[in-house]
């Protein structure tokens, strides 16, 4: 009887270790880009798909509100690699369909015309014009 | 037995909170966390609000009375007062002084000083009235200053809402006086009146809810018992609109739509509902006719800016003069500049109310050098086309034909991959966001220019609300070759033809005023105060004051010294998209010169 509340103890400790580390590699994973594969990987080597990140990017506010060009300007360029808001994809994602509260980046979460498609498209189009190595 | 159960489980217990504590700290180090939630500040670092607005304990000014509908009507009567942003109803921004002339205008001598502790741009064109300057800087500070010392007599520092729908900067261009109020509009869409003898507001009206994309940033005018006042947005999509306000009250008296609602007339040059979302803003300040009580309003662009395919048709009433009954609101004529406009040529720069013979005939015209590069006259009486001309060395974008249409080159539309340089640039020649002025002895137009031109390229449309709307963006290509310029031109009133232009290194974008004794004052984006000879463009005088110049020049006679008035202070955002010069410090000075006593 002892010995099988003991498993039972043993057999709980390590599910709740298990899930709490799978908690923990879960969140790590999104600091190296590159682990979890991106939707805007695919985009980046597919032409039309570029061309529209393009195009979204020219028709919303880049060049007005993010300069095509680094300038002296009070919005930012984002093809330095400087990152006020995480740089990673998924960083990307979130501060252009959830805007950047204090900010004037509105959100375009479910605004685009295809929706978060057009997201991944938007974050490819800013890789390819990257100016970093690696980002 | 028991003993060693309740230690097993107790040791057990540690251990796991350990693995557990463990687990969390590592969890702490790899989730992105932020100091402190969004706008929570620990108590131990919060500092008491500093203070936003000093009153005056006893009356400021001199003792005069009350801003009266004549003085407004003859506003330089009296050469110690400027009272309007144009100077008069007519707009000349022409000061009748004799006492600056070529010969001593190279004598000024700064006077005194001040500093608004704000950056961006200084657009202002203050108004005396009673010896008491009142100034309005970027971001809404507005101070009323003792204009022979520069004195602080009270001031009011605008808390304006977070997130600003801005486009193009924090300006502000200067109040409007009428009885004993003063008037500002604020960049969060409110238009406050204050006691101009202590500062105390009178009144604060919501002009709108400028989270929807809305700002204002324009002087006000007063005609009577109405205060009028308009809107940006043209950037956001919104639906633009002037207003006019009961002086006494700040009750709105009227709204008045610049694009039709469905049903309206000039709906159907907006395709299916983009009328909706049309913006056609009016973000700068109107005229009046006294002699045909008429008051004149422009409009700014279609929205949105750079892809016009979702609104095909001449989208009215944007880029427009528009001639009005001022006390309904109710639109009496229109003549529209730029139709369907794709490049962000607003139709609302300086105008003038000009009486000149054109082929021998005396006519009422309105004078208004535009945007989109040509030099217009329009006659005010019925708004009917009379001559438009270029005014700057490079417009490729259109011709205008006959009946005042631009006949449009197909290059210069915007596409998704452009190539055409296409002049001028969305800035424009001119742009409503620095005046011109009108010189009635020497019949000269007279105004700061930007020689720069772009690709215009188009994109994905994409509204939403409180958004940038605009289809498209202007590729900065002179801007960035280093190729953009700058002109003070002088402009014969009936025949648009160039007299003289004077050349800047950087585009101009600084205001105009010109005096009785021939001389026309402007600025450069490099810091300089400049005057000319108005007659030859001759230079007669420079003086770098440190910010570079956005503000309206205005000039006075304080107990027999003559004056002239600068804000010193650009926005570095758009001198790098103007081509202007990058090392120059934002600034926010307030320059007061004088002709030495005499």
């Amino acid at each position: 009887m002892h010995r099988a509340n003991a498993a039972a103890r043993l057999f709980v400790r390590t599910v709740l270790l298990t899930v709490l580390l799978t908690t923990v590699m879960t969140a790590c994973s999104g600091l190296s880009d590159g682990v979890q594969p991106s939707p805007a990987d695919v985009f980046l080597e597919r032409a039309d798909d570029l061309k529209r990140g393009r195009l979204l990017f020219t028709g919303t506010c880049g060049g007005y509100c993010h300069p095509t060009n680094a300038g002296n300007r009070d919005s930012p360029y984002l093809f330095d690699c400087q990152w006020k808001n995480g740089g990673s994809d998924g960083d990307l994602f979130a501060s252009i369909s959830a805007g950047i509260p204090g900010s004037r980046m509105p959100q375009y979460g479910g605004k685009l015309p295809e929706r978060d498609q057009d997201i991944w498209r938007l974050i490819a189009y800013i890789r390819s014009k990257s100016e970093c190595q690696s980002p | 037995m028991i003993r060693g159960l309740v230690d097993r489980r107790e040791r057990l217990l540690v251990r796991t909170l350990f693995e557990v504590s463990v687990c969390m700290v590592l969890a702490a180090f790899c989730i992105p966390t932020t100091a402190f939630a969004q706008g929570e500040i620990p108590a131990e670092i919060q500092l008491a609000p500093l203070p936003t607005h000093w009153t005056a304990k006893e009356p400021v000014g001199a003792g005069a009375g009350p801003v009266t509908r004549t003085m407004l009507e003859n506003p330089f009567a009296d050469t110690s007062r400027w009272l309007h942003y144009g100077g008069d109803y007519r707009g000349f921004r022409h000061s009748p002084l004799e006492t600056l002339t070529p010969e001593n205008v190279s004598k000024l001598q700064v006077a005194w000083a001040f500093g608004t502790g704000t950056t961006g741009q200084f657009e202002v064109s203050p108004v005396l009235y009673d010896g008491v300057l009142f100034i309005t800087s970027s971001y809404n500070r507005l101070f009323a200053l003792d204009a022979k010392t520069g004195t602080v007599l009270w001031r009011y520092d605008h808390q304006n809402g977070v997130n600003l729908p801005l486009c193009c900067g924090p300006a502000n261009r200067g109040v409007a006086i009428s009885g004993d109020l003063v008037l500002m509009a604020t960049l969060d869409a409110h238009l406050i009146a204050f006691e101009r003898k202590t500062g105390k507001i009178a009144w604060d009206s919501v002009i709108t809810d400028y989270t929807k994309g809305f700002t204002a940033t324009s002087a006000p005018l007063v005609v009577g018992d109405l205060a009028y006042i308009g809107i940006a947005g043209g950037e956001y999509g919104v639906r633009g609109f002037f207003d006019a306000y009961e002086v006494a009250t700040g009750k709105r008296a009227w709204r008045h739509f610049t694009v039709p609602a469905a049903g309206e007339p000039g709906v159907e040059t907006w395709a299916d509902k983009s009328y909706e979302r049309g913006g056609s803003p009016a973000w700068t300040t109107g005229s009046y006719d006294v002699e045909t009580n008429t008051l004149f309003w422009t409009t700014g662009n279609p929205s949105p800016d750079w892809n016009g395919d979702n609104r095909a048709g001449d989208n009215l009433y944007s880029n427009s003069l528009l001639a009005l009954d001022p006390k309904t609101g109710e639109r009496k004529w229109h003549f529209q500049f730029t139709p369907h406009d794709v490049w962000d040529y607003d139709g609302n720069t300086h105008i003038f109310l000009v009486d000149t013979e054109i082929d021998g005939k005396p006519r009422k015209l309105i004078a208004q050098p535009n945007r989109n590069g040509f030099y217009y006259l329009i006659d005010r009486t019925d708004g009917s086309f009379v001559l438009a001309e270029p005014y700057l060395e490079q417009v490729n974008w259109a011709t205008i034909d006959a009946n005042g249409r631009p006949v449009v080159n197909p290059d210069a539309m915007p596409s998704d991959e452009p190539t055409h340089r296409t002049c001028p640039s969305n800035l424009g020649g001119i742009n409503g966001a620095f005046t011109a002025s009108f010189d009635p002895d020497r019949e000269l137009v007279l105004f700061a220019t930007i020689e720069a031109c772009q690709s215009y390229a188009k994109g994905i449309t994409v509204f939403a609300e409180g958004a940038p709307y605009l289809g498209g963006l202007p590729e900065l290509v002179d801007a960035i070759a280093g190729k953009s310029y700058g002109n003070f031109v002088a402009v014969e009133v009936a025949t648009g033809k160039v007299r003289w232009r004077a050349r800047e290194p950087h585009p101009m974008m600084a205001g105009s005023l010109n005096t009785k004794g021939g001389v026309v004052f402007s600025g450069t984006l490099d810091g300089e105060a400049v005057a000319y000879e108005t007659e030859t463009g001759k230079e007669l005088w420079r003086f770098r004051m440190g910010g570079g110049v956005r503000s309206q020049p205005i000039a006075y006679e304080l107990d027999g010294r003559t004056y002239v008035v600068y804000g010193s202070g650009s926005f570095a955002t758009m001198d790098d998209f103007a081509g202007g010069p990058q090392k120059i410090p934002e600034g926010g000075h307030l320059f007061v010169f004088a002709l030495p006593e005499k």
